[in-house]
């Protein structure tokens, strides 16, 4: 699978199809992060493109005012988008189900909001242009291959980093809350400190997402929060199968490739592409993941 | 200074009164199917089309076209029911919401295929006359808007407390099994909620629509009020959305003219409001704890 990454754009022709991965990767490192909180907490979070935002912006502002280097403004950038984390995870997680889901979207607008009127610090809608080019030491990442390579080995840490998590006692007590949270508190399990801790996690995933995406891209704009964004992570980890780290990556994959191809039905593309999202949940309700499961239950009788 | 306050309540009483009607739908749909249509902007949409292709392009009447608009939404909102909602009942409420989102998505971009990005106007000729009562300027077309609603939301009342399927949709919030036991169609009471909810929506893009200039977008914004609206009520609680309408539309207007800055800021007043209202009382303004 690592072999395979890392091959892939070598043996792909040409830079836009290596473009298309660098964008698949960034979501799909987002999409990690929405997962912990979706496949692992149970919470549906509506405020997502926030988060990404938040991550955006901070490796925008300081590269541009400060000219902070490379590696440093993507670690602030995930922790400073962690610490936004725990501030709104903190009193929305005191929430559950549809009131978590809402209230997280309030959130996220009125960060929206903020960054589009926010104009001395912001510029408003006109964005943040010129965000200069990552330099590792004294060579310059402005390839796609090079993002390409960033995004993969933040989505490797990413991996890893859930990985340990799931199997510590900390992973098993965040799916004893998913499974039936009364209990995982009646058993001693600090639930809420923990969904909490949780969130900030995947947050940070988030906000790193985010770093890249505007070095990447040399400009942030407030479009980077809207809801749009959301939905499309949303969508990616339920299709691909909340809880489930393939999944994850398969669904993140297939719909950033899904609407960048889908470019030559030009006008007709979103039709599409909404029709495709309501027909895939209404004959796999359980995903990528859960079709998997069933085909190879139908092999091994 | 007093009349200003005045005036900016009317204007704000009237557009509450339609985010009453839009957030209606929404609130009956989740208290009844325990569903939140994303979607449900999208028939607000689709009633502002429909009713601009009735006046503009066939030349109806207003009230007429508002009226075929809304057996048109709630139509439309029957199909969806069938297509998106029926087939997930059962399933985790995460896999609703993306139905439902993508059907949000394919109705928006469908009408932006079928209409264009620009923004149209439904030019009724008579919409701007304005009346004036002690000081109050209203338009004829407030006052239009202002008068449907009031009476839409009154038949709806009575409807959900009267009428032998108002009964039945409230046997069903209530206790789903028990309805279901006492022969009540459970199933066929979920798809006609569901059409109530995308009706009254597409109505009220019909009085909205006229107000202000319709676009394949405008969904968004409404669902998103509606949202506002329905979580200050507590969600499914009817009264508490016609309410929570109307304080958002008054919020709004007094909060525009007033706060430094406040029309920029305008629809922060309701996030703000949401906010609030779901960190210190998560069960609506009007709700008791359960």
């Amino acid at each position: 699978m690592a072999v395979v990454a890392i091959a892939l754009p070598l043996v792909l022709p040409g830079s836009y199809h290596q473009h298309v991965l660098v964008l698949a990767g960034i979501f799909v490192l987002m999409a990690l992060g929405f997962d912990l909180v979706l496949g692992y907490l149970g919470e549906l979070s509506l405020g997502h493109a926030a988060f990404f935002g938040i991550g955006a912006y901070t490796t925008a502002l300081l590269t541009r005012s400060f000219a902070v280097p490379f590696p440093v403004d993507l670690v602030l950038a995930g922790l400073f988008t962690g610490v936004f984390g725990f501030l709104i995870g903190g009193p929305s997680l005191r929430l559950k189900g549809p009131y978590f889901a809402i209230v997280t979207f309030g959130f996220a607008e009125i960060l929206r909001l903020l960054a589009l009127n926010w104009t001395s610090v912001t510029r408003g809608p006109m964005g943040l242009p010129d965000v200069p080019h990552a330099h590792l030491g004294p060579y310059p990442i402005n390839t796609e291959l090079g993002y390409y390579y960033v995004v993969l080995a933040l989505i490797g840490l990413a991996v890893l980093v859930t990985r340990r998590l799931l199997d510590s006692t900390v992973g098993h007590a965040f799916l004893a809350i998913r499974e039936n949270e009364e209990l995982a508190s009646a058993a001693g399990i600090a639930t809420f400190r923990l969904k909490v801790v949780g969130f900030a996690i995947g947050m940070v995933f988030t906000g790193m997402a985010g770093s890249v995406y505007a070095r990447y891209v040399h400009f942030v704009d407030p479009t980077a929060l809207s809801f749009y964004f959301t939905v499309t992570v949303v969508s990616m980890v339920i299709l691909g199968g909340q809880g489930s780290i393939a999944g994850t990556i398969l669904g993140a994959l297939l719909l950033t490739l899904l609407p960048e191809y889908l470019r030559v039905a030009e006008r007709a593309r979103l039709v599409i592409f909404g029709a495709f999202l309501m027909l895939a949940i209404v004959f796999m309700p359980e995903g990528l993941q859960g079709l998997w499961r069933r085909f190879r239950r139908r092999r091994t009788p | 200074m007093t009349a200003v306050l005045l005036q900016q309540v009317v204007n704000g009483v009237t557009i509450g009164v339609v985010y009453a009607l839009i957030a209606v739908g929404l609130t009956l749909v989740f208290g009844i199917l325990d569903v939140i249509n994303f979607a449900h902007g999208e028939f607000y949409m689709l009633g502002a089309f429909l009713t601009y292709s009735l006046v503009i392009g066939l030349g109806l009447d207003y009230f007429v076209a508002l009226a075929i608009a809304l057996a048109g939404a709630a139509v439309a909102g029957l199909l969806a029911e069938r297509l998106t909602v029926r087939p997930l009942q059962g399933r985790h409420m995460f896999t609703v919401v993306l139905s439902t989102l993508g059907l949000s998505i394919f109705l928006q971009n469908g009408a932006l295929l079928l209409w264009g990005p620009d923004p149209r106007e439904i030019d009724l000729g008579w919409g701007g006359q304005p009346l004036v009562a002690g000081g109050l300027v209203i338009t004829r077309l407030r006052l239009t808007v202002l008068a449907t609603g009031v009476a839409l939301i009154a038949a709806l009342t009575w409807f959900i407390r009267r009428a032998r399927w108002g009964m039945a949709m409230r046997a069903v919030a209530r206790n789903r099994d028990a309805a279901a036991l006492m022969g009540i169609p459970v199933q066929r009471v979920y798809a006609f909620t569901f059409a109530v909810g995308t009706g009254l929506a597409g109505v009220a893009g019909g009085l909205l629509g006229a107000m202000f200039t319709i676009e394949p977008t405008m969904g968004e914004w409404a669902v998103v009020k509606a949202f506002c609206v329905v979580i200050m009520g507590g969600m499914g609680n009817v009264p508490g959305a016609i309410i929570g309408g109307v304080i958002l539309g008054v919020a709004e207007n007094v909060g525009a003219g007033f706060l430094p800055g406040g029309s920029s800021y305008k629809d922060g007043i309701g996030y703000a409001i949401l906010i609030l209202v779901l960190l210190c009382r998560p069960q609506g303004l009007f709700g008791r704890r359960a």
